[in-house]
């Protein structure tokens, strides 16, 4: 009973942090976004502007309602829920920390579920995001939606594979498709004697290509093709207003805050804090925390300072160039350990 | 509660089968298909095939779908064209036809499972071990070693067919 | 280390075909757009030391690998089949004047790798790996049928290909899914082999039980066969096919997949019903299934040669015609005996020489007038002498007359069918061969007794000679059958 409610408790802590997280991400994009480029940002509401999420969500709410006639009005409406879920759902897996505690024998662990298949569970259930991007993009009866959301499934796809493939490599050092025996994995020794042995030591180019990849899977600047305000208004959500439009951005939010947290688990030891083996659970919390931070203002800073690609050239970077370069690492990761 | 979960998800995916032939928007077919494919991957996990479950997603639902979406957009098959032929009517008018073959099926394949005597526990708990990844790889690169790489053969000629058929042709000097 | 090493060498020859077909491919790409030719010699090349590692096998001891693949003389004899018809068929390729020699490393690689799944077929005895084969045979098939993308008829080809091939498979393996329900196994040896007391119940439980699952899925898993011989009611793809595919991907699909399909219903009625090990239930049941056959060989055959009666087109005949062969065919399947097995595998090889030869002619024929109805087949004979004659040859063999080897062929068919007590089946035969004989001699009439057109034709001296060796060969095992008919006996599977 006592395991049930901490399950539940757990459930309601680590989905009620992402959307405020993802809130607070929105307030850090429009900061950090005015740091860079020497303005104040918001910082009417609440001390910093740190209130202006909450006024931006009261406001959403009070919007018009518009459902563009002519297609279906039942996919519109479900379009953007189909967008949200599924990056909510993939935080499920993600290992926040260490055990916590234990209740009657039973450990109670750092994420909502210990899946076997954690690492495919996240690639499968992110990957059907592109869908509430797809039909908002062709339910809204307007050209520009519809390019924004045929590109944007094209290039989710594509980058798809090598993502996956990436994270094959990984799975092949470790030996498990479990986030939390990945992350404990890279753990276990040093290298070198001092250097913690994170796979992004030992994966240097998976993990260049998977923050990349990262980018383009959560349509992301310099990536950021579906909506790509210069030449198609703003993409597959021009038609959409009030709190349709407000899920639609909750779930971009937290694809990437998936995704920081996905780079972290699979590439900096997930909740460990070097040195310090250890270290309990709410330090190994901290120390995740800091590090999917680093990564979010990685997305922040790298949108305020790169320009967009061009849509070919994103193709050609992902079939000619990563892909290749994905299965090379297979490759190569595969004969090292069979060596 | 596992059968009726089971019925239910049964249920769903012959709903949603139904709606793939007789949904008017092509848009609404690959959906229904979608929510099918969804109903058996939960299916497969109610069996305790989580890594069958997870690929179901992961493939079907996640790419070759999303694909078939794609198609339809850029081909744009508005609700005129597949208006001209009413499936739900056509299939109507041959009631009995489709009720033959559904209700032939369906007592062949209760008749089948019958015989297998599948629904006993040991048979059950044999089903669950192989469930798992670990079990899963070893029967894949173990005894069906050779099926998969003969799977591998075949994948690869299917693609080389399809760029052959699909790529554009450059416009014949000679000719 | 060596457990993998040893099994590897019984695949050699699929290992060596993948190995070429790769080849073909990149070879193409490296000599992009200057000799074409020199990759139909590689493949040449390839077929032919394949060839040399079958020839060397003939008469060893059956071995198996990977719990799949069974190594034995009745796999290699129809490997060989399949590696001699696909060395016509590139000969073909490389003598045809329609073909631009555009993608010829795909045209190539797709004709490999159709050979590799027929390799697969015809070797194994395990459900799933027949089923790859069959689908990897059947997906280069319908791209090869399409070849010619930009033409109408190539397009349709390649279509209703897709869509008949893709329902037969579905039914196939419907059928496959609920023998392996129903035993527990896809291997077909064990399958009879299993007594019934334990569960899952085996094929002899199942029988004795309640029949009537099993009669599906054995309907099924026939359906998939029958859809690969091109026998009735599976036979409407054959001639829209046949006609609009490029003629040497149809003389492939005719001559090696239809010996595929041939090969792998014997391989898996051999192994179910007639093997060393099989439940006397089974065995019975076996005769029940051959039964069904019979009635399917009776079918095929009237409905083939009754409508190729009507044809205007020679290709569209020849499809016809080869529906009818398939009908023939079944006569010796039906029998469920050792000797009906060998008769039906005698008159494949009979069925290589003269069906080849007969599509090597469309071919010229088409190469040179453009066209392949009869109706401009009027002359041709006085133009082209040579290659009319073999033609004529190969039409007397197709009918079943003496002294070709199509006469000896179907002298072993119906004499096997007589001997198992089908007189009904064999008097239908007779009679369709009768019929035959007015479609056949219809083109020899038209070649011959009709006034030469003007105009010349083009002489090929590869290809003249390629025709007249068949024919000759097609004469001379017509006479002396002994050293094929030995052949086969070495083959066969009981």
């Amino acid at each position: 009973m006592t395991v049930l409610l901490a399950t539940l408790l757990k459930v309601l802590v680590i989905f009620g942090c992402l959307i405020s997280a993802a809130g607070i991400s929105t307030l850090a994009e429009r900061k950090i976004s005015a740091w860079i480029q020497l303005r104040r940002g918001p910082n009417r509401v609440g001390p910093f502007g740190l209130l202006q999420p909450l006024a931006d969500g009261i406001k959403f709410m009070f919007k018009e309602e518009f459902v563009p006639p002519g297609k279906s009005r039942f996919l519109f409406i479900l379009a953007p829920a189909l967008a949200a879920v599924p990056a909510m759902m993939s935080v499920a897996v993600i290992p926040f920390t260490g055990r916590i505690a234990e209740i009657d024998g039973t450990p109670i662990l750092g994420s909502v579920a210990d899946l076997d298949m954690g690492a495919i569970f996240i690639m499968a259930v992110s990957g059907l995001g592109v869908y509430g991007i797809i039909l908002g993009g062709w339910a809204s009866n307007s050209k520009y939606p519809l390019l924004g959301g045929l590109r944007a499934a094209a290039q989710m796809i594509s980058y798809e594979l090598s993502m996956i493939l990436i994270i094959l490599a990984i799975v092949a050092m470790s030996g498990t498709l479990n986030l939390r025996e990945i992350a404990d994995a890279q753990n276990d020794h040093t290298l070198l004697g001092f250097l913690p042995a994170w796979n992004v030591f030992l994966q240097p180019l998976a993990f260049v290509l998977f923050v990349i990849c990262t980018f383009a899977e959560t349509n992301r600047h310099p990536f950021d093709f579906a909506e790509c305000e210069s030449e198609l208004v703003g993409g597959f959500h021009t038609e959409y207003s009030s709190m349709k439009f407000a899920l639609f951005f909750i779930g971009e939010y937290c694809a990437m805050i998936v995704m920081a947290c996905l780079t972290t688990t699979l590439f900096l030891g997930g909740a460990s804090v070097p040195f310090w083996a250890e270290a309990p659970w709410f330090i190994g919390l901290g120390s995740f925390v800091f590090k999917a931070a680093a990564f979010m203002f990685l997305f922040i800073w790298v949108r305020w300072s790169l320009p967009r690609f061009r849509y070919d050239q994103l193709m050609a970077l992902g079939w000619k160039v990563f892909l290749p370069l994905a299965i090379t690492n297979i490759f190569i990761t595969g004969l090292v350990l069979a060596l | 509660m596992e059968q009726l979960v089971f019925y239910s998800l049964g249920l769903g995916a012959v709903i949603g089968a139904l709606g793939v032939v007789t949904a008017k928007n092509p848009i609404l077919s690959v959906l229904s298909l979608l929510w099918t494919f969804f109903c058996l991957a939960c299916v497969y996990l109610l069996i305790g095939f989580e890594f069958l479950a997870v690929a179901q997603i992961l493939v079907y639902a996640g790419a070759i779908m999303v694909l078939f979406l794609f198609v339809i957009m850029l081909l744009n098959l508005g609700t005129s064209e597949a208006a001209d032929f009413d499936t739900a009517r056509a299939m109507g008018r041959r009631l009995p036809l489709v009720l033959l073959v559904g209700c032939t099926l369906a007592a062949l394949s209760i008749l089948a499972a019958q015989q297998v005597g599948g629904t006993s526990d040991e048979a059950r708990a044999d089903l669950r071990s192989v469930g798992s990844l670990t079990d899963l790889a070893q029967v894949m690169f173990g005894t069906y070693l050779l099926a998969f790489e003969a799977a591998s053969i075949l994948l690869l000629a299917g693609t080389v067919a399809v760029v052959m058929l699909a790529k554009r042709e450059r416009r014949k000097n000679a000719a | 280390m060596d457990a993998y090493i040893e099994p590897l060498k019984a695949l050699a020859p699929e290992l060596l075909l993948t190995a070429a077909a790769l080849g073909a491919l990149v070879l193409d790409l490296l000599m992009r757009g200057r000799d074409s030719r020199f990759v139909g010699y590689f493949t040449l090349v390839s077929l032919a030391i394949v060839a040399i590692i079958l020839m060397n096998r003939i008469g060893d001891e059956p071995t198996a690998a990977f719990g799949m693949v069974v190594v034995d003389n009745f796999g290699t004899f129809f490997k060989l089949f399949t590696v001699a018809s696909l060395a016509v068929v590139t000969i073909f390729v490389l003598s045809d004047r329609n073909e631009s020699h555009h993608h010829i490393g795909e045209y190539y690689f797709l004709l490999l790798g159709a050979a590799i799944g027929i390799f697969f077929m015809v070797s194994t005895n395990h459900l799933l790996l027949l089923m790859l084969g069959l689908e990897l045979l059947s997906l280069a098939s319908y791209a090869l049928a399409g070849f010619h993308k930009g033409e109408r008829k190539s397009a349709e080809a390649a279509m209703k290909y897709v869509v008949f091939g893709g329902l037969s498979a579905g039914v196939m393996l419907y059928g496959i899914s609920l023998l392996y329900g129903l035993t527990g196994t896809l291997d077909l040896v064990e399958m009879a082999k299993s007594t019934g007391e334990a569960m899952p119940a085996g094929l002899a439980g199942q029988l004795t039980t309640s029949a009537v699952p099993v009669a599906l899925a054995m309907v099924l898993v026939l359906a998939g066969f029958a859809y690969k011989m091109s026998v009735v009611p599976f036979h409407f793809w054959t001639p829209d096919v046949y006609e609009g595919a490029p003629t040497p991907v149809t003389t492939f699909l005719a001559v090696a997949s239809k010996a595929a399909g041939v090969a792998a219903l014997l391989r898996f009625l051999g192994a179910l019903f007639l093997g060393p090990d099989v439940q006397s239930v089974v065995a019975e049941y076996g005769a029940s299934v051959g039964q069904l056959l019979a009635i399917l060989a009776a079918v095929t055959m009237t409905l083939g040669n009754l409508s190729a009666m009507r044809q205007t087109s020679l290709k569209r005949l020849l499809a016809y015609s080869s529906i009818a062969h398939a009908g023939y065919i079944l006569i010796g399947v039906a029998t469920m005996t050792g000797a009906g097995f060998e008769a039906a595998m005698f008159y494949m090889a009979a069925y290589y020489f003269m069906n080849l030869g007969a599509f090597g002619f469309v071919l010229y024929f088409e190469g040179t007038l453009g066209s392949d109805s009869i109706e401009a087949l009027k002359g041709y004979g006085f133009k082209a002498p040579l290659i009319s004659i073999a033609m004529v040859t190969f039409l007397v063999s197709l009918t079943g007359l003496p002294p070709t080897i199509g006469f000896y062929g179907k002298y072993l068919l119906f004499k096997e069918g007589l001997d198992a007590g089908m007189y009904w089946l064999v008097g239908v035969a007779a009679l369709n061969s009768v019929v035959s004989l007015f479609y056949y001699f219809r083109i020899a009439k038209m070649l011959f007794l009709k006034e030469p057109a003007s105009g010349s034709v083009p002489r090929q001296p590869l290809f003249a000679g390629l025709l007249a060796v068949l024919c000759v060969l097609t004469i001379y095992f017509g006479l002396l059958p002994d050293a094929i008919q030995e052949f086969v006996r070495n083959c066969l599977l009981i």
